[in-house]
């Protein structure tokens, strides 16, 4: 499926010059459900993956990733913009931060009732090997991956995942986060060097592997 | 530049936001600066091994149902949406169309009268100067329309001014 979107994409865009998405999107507002089904395909992995490392749970992640669809679809005739991937992930990150702050207010609620001081955002965003993928990552080392990006703090994960997952550049990521862009850098520059940190034993053994991938056959 | 900065300059290059005279400086600095040149290789390497990682996670098949689902109900209510902005242009043209017509009736019209109310008030006021200058009341006045409209006004006009019409003459 996800290469049949390409492949669609790919076409329309040799036909017309025009970018495929917004194709897409022109169809699905003239009634064609399944160009949007095209889209979901394409951003299911990307946006899965941001979402599954921005929550606790498979199934609290399956929710929040059911929702932003939901906006989306329902903000759909608002869209204007040029990158629908960055449009979803702005929808995906606010939804992922009131969520945060939603279950941060019931938690409040409940220590208050219990005298206590109530839990900070931190708390209610996925601790460390708490998150889906660590269960799903297949080997040791996926484990170790997936354990090393969950410690990451919140914002630099969210850099982080924005930009490998959806190649978003910094001048969006920043108007996403609603920070400069050298916020934003800063956050990415700390979260490589904590990554790196650790997984300081994995390190060379991934650097070998890249260069092996990258040896001319 | 201190290496951090530059650092920051190759993350601006690794996603296409460097202009290319600033990328000509930083591959200058980063080809003589190791812990640049090993940062630049720990951005790639990571990125690499993570995301295939953190992409073996995927939505159930039964949320991927319920955006179908509602991707169908919208359809109809968003293509509506679509055509608000259409519908509010063609009201908005007719507006400003209604507005011109109008304006261009309410000058021409304000054209031909402006000559006549002018006359009048004219008229009026020779009138009522008169009758304050020798007391002798008002002109013999026709039987006119024209006339009788301006008795009328000029009578208010005595009457505010503490002066029956009737004194006058």
């Amino acid at each position: 499926m996800d290469e049949n979107a390409r492949g669609k994409g790919k076409d329309m865009t040799e036909v017309s010059g025009q970018n495929p998405e917004t194709q897409l999107l022109d169809k699905y507002r003239g009634g064609d459900v399944e160009a949007l089904g095209i889209l979901v395909e394409k951003y299911r992995k990307p946006l899965f993956a941001f979402i599954g490392n921005m929550t606790r749970s498979h199934a609290e992640a399956d929710e929040v990733f059911q929702e932003v669809w939901f906006k989306a679809i329902r903000k759909l005739a608002l869209y204007r913009d040029k990158n629908f991937g960055g449009w979803l992930m702005r929808i995906a990150h606010n939804t992922v931060i009131d969520r945060a702050r939603k279950l941060k207010n019931e938690c409040s609620l409940d220590s208050g009732s219990e005298g206590g001081n109530g839990g900070s955002l931190g708390s209610v965003l996925p601790a460390p090997g708490q998150d889906p993928s660590a269960h799903t990552a297949a080997g040791e080392l996926g484990k170790r991956i997936s354990a090393a990006v969950a410690a990451l703090p919140h914002e630099q994960k969210a850099v982080f995942l924005m930009r490998i997952e959806m190649d978003l550049p910094f001048k969006e990521i920043a108007g996403i986060q609603k920070v400069s862009i050298n916020t934003a850098l800063a956050r990415m520059h700390y979260a490589v060097g904590k990554l790196r940190t650790l997984l300081k034993n994995d390190y060379e053994a991934l650097a070998a592997q890249r260069l092996e991938q990258e040896r001319p056959i | 530049m201190n290496c951090e900065q530059w650092q920051h300059q190759l993350l601006l290059a690794e996603s296409g936001e460097l202009a290319d005279g600033d990328r000509k400086a930083l591959d200058a600095h980063v080809a003589t600066c190791h812990a640049c040149m090993d940062f630049r290789n720990s951005t790639r390497v990571l990125s690499e091994a993570v995301r295939p990682v953190l992409r073996r996670g995927t939505p159930s098949p039964s949320t991927l149902a319920a955006i179908r689902e509602e991707a169908a109900a919208r359809v109809g209510g968003t293509r509506m949406l679509v055509l608000r902005p259409f519908v509010l242009q063609i009201a908005a043209c007719a507006a400003a169309f209604a507005l011109v017509v109008g304006g261009w009736f309410f000058l021409r019209s304000g054209e031909s009268l402006a000559p006549d109310a002018i006359h009048q008030v004219g008229s009026l006021l020779t009138m009522v100067s008169e009758q304050h200058a020798d007391g002798t009341g008002v002109p013999a006045v026709s039987a006119s329309d024209e006339d009788a409209r301006i008795r009328a006004l000029a009578r208010e006009l005595l009457r505010m001014e503490g002066l029956g019409f009737d004194e006058v003459l």
